[in-house]
């Protein structure tokens, strides 16, 4: 038993000097989930390797080994998406450090890895990035077992009444009642069935998708930070506004 | 251990060295003990001198002994252009190709939001408050060709997209004397879409 493993669909979320001439590169597999592999002289100032193992290029990747850390032993890339403005390469950064920060390791998760390429390939594409950020979010919850309906009240166990104000709270999901925690208040229930049904186009739908995804992902951090969204900040508030970017 | 604690402490000084485990610092140790008594001397005045003596430069960050580097001492290289680097051994490897005249900003780091490194950590503002106070006409973006340097480059140039300045960033492409057959697909990838009309 070698734990061979070949041709794994993968991407890089993140790369780190080991040793003198080696990278520890950790990964997002379909069939493996998070991982990481030690890539073996690929910090040699001639490495091919340096070139494929970049954050966002689609892979496939040999590795083998019996421990916890495997041993990458081939990589085959192709280019993926160019990112040609600024804000799309940081929403690319979010969802790597998402994906580092709140999927546990070696955990499959198939959707959410479908969810990650159409994801990257919409940042490259799309006019409007902010609905791929919200769709790759709720995939994520799913993924960690925090999926919810936006048109499911929990507490009295019915469905979002278009008329009515609804309250969230991460622990328990859309309620009709103010519960003890409850973090946000004031949902249209209207604008709940939009995201219900994949509407996130909307100003009113983004406004509330973004609060809830928000409060939810920070609730899941648990008060660890997530510096791609400082950057964004940052990167927002120093640029002058004229660069159109994605309203609050 | 087998030796006296003063042997026994320079092997574990040493290893605080890259790539220099157990066996290479015990290594290194016995020679200097056996054979390099002077070379060890000077090695470990010319440690001690730097580790007190050696500071960020006030201008571009490199580092330096006094408050600027000579670089940025030199007056001849305050000629409104700024190369924009990720490290020393950039600015030394750009140096010794020798083209560039230009003053220099060392950011020592690039932006990696995952490794929590934002653009207070590598001096952004510091960056922006020179450009204004120098007058900077062009700022040459030197980072590295990675999907960070890529970020810690736009980043910088979207800072200074109100200013006149005039932003460049080095070509990437096709190594001199190469051949496209060995490029791998990513440099050709990019060297394609920078392609240059071949205008004289």
């Amino acid at each position: 038993m070698t734990g061979k493993v070949e041709q794994e669909p993968g991407y890089v979320l993140h790369r780190r000097a080991w040793r003198e001439t080696s990278l520890i590169v950790d990964l997002f597999t379909l069939n493996h989930g998070r991982m990481s592999v030690v890539a073996r002289g690929a910090n040699r100032p001639k490495s091919s390797w340096k070139a494929q193992l970049q954050p966002f290029q689609p892979l496939l990747l040999d590795w083998q080994g019996r421990s916890e850390m495997k041993t990458l032993t081939a990589v085959e890339g192709r280019p993926g998406p160019v990112f040609e403005r600024t804000e799309r390469l940081y929403c690319g950064f979010y969802l790597n450090e998402l994906i580092q920060r709140l999927l546990p390791p070696h955990d499959p998760a198939e959707t959410l890895f479908a969810q990650y390429i159409e994801s990257l390939d919409a940042l490259a594409r799309a006019s409007d990035d902010e609905p791929v950020l919200r769709r790759f979010e709720q995939a994520l919850v799913a993924a960690l077992g925090w999926g919810f309906e936006w048109d499911r009240v929990t507490d009295t166990d019915s469905v979002v009444d278009p008329d009515g104000n609804y309250y969230y709270d991460p622990e328990q999901g859309i309620l009709a009642q103010p519960g003890e925690g409850s973090l946000l208040q004031g949902l249209r229930g209207d604008v709940l069935k939009q995201l219900a049904d994949g509407q996130f186009e909307t100003p009113e739908a983004r406004r509330l998708a973004k609060r809830v995804m928000r409060v939810l992902i920070d609730h899941l951090l648990q008060g660890r930070p997530l510096h791609s969204r400082n950057l964004f900040t940052s990167w927002r508030g120093g640029a002058n506004d004229a660069q159109g970017t994605t309203g609050d | 251990m087998a030796f006296s604690p003063l042997v026994d402490e320079l092997v574990e000084s040493l290893r605080c060295l890259p790539g220099v485990g157990q066996k290479t610092a015990q290594r290194m140790a016995f020679h200097l003990l056996e054979r390099g008594r002077q070379g060890g001397e000077r090695l470990a005045g010319a440690l001690e001198q730097a580790m007190s003596g050696v500071r960020r430069c006030d201008s571009c960050q490199n580092f330096a002994d006094t408050e600027l580097c000579p670089i940025c001492q030199d007056d001849s290289r305050r000629n409104g252009t700024l190369c924009i680097v990720e490290s020393p051994s950039d600015l030394l490897a750009l140096e010794q190709a020798g083209d560039y005249q230009g003053g220099y900003f060392v950011l020592m780091g690039h932006l990696s939001p995952i490794d929590g490194i934002g653009p207070e950590e590598i001096g952004v503002e510091r960056l922006l408050r020179r450009v204004q106070d120098e007058n900077v006409t062009e700022i040459i973006l030197a980072t590295n060709p990675t999907v960070e340097g890529d970020a810690t480059a736009h980043y910088i140039a979207d800072r200074l997209a109100d200013r006149p300045v005039l932003v460049t960033r080095l070509a990437h492409g096709i190594p001199v004397g190469g051949e496209l057959g060995y490029v791998d697909g990513f440099t050709l990838g990019h060297a394609f879409r920078g392609r240059k009309p071949l205008a004289d």
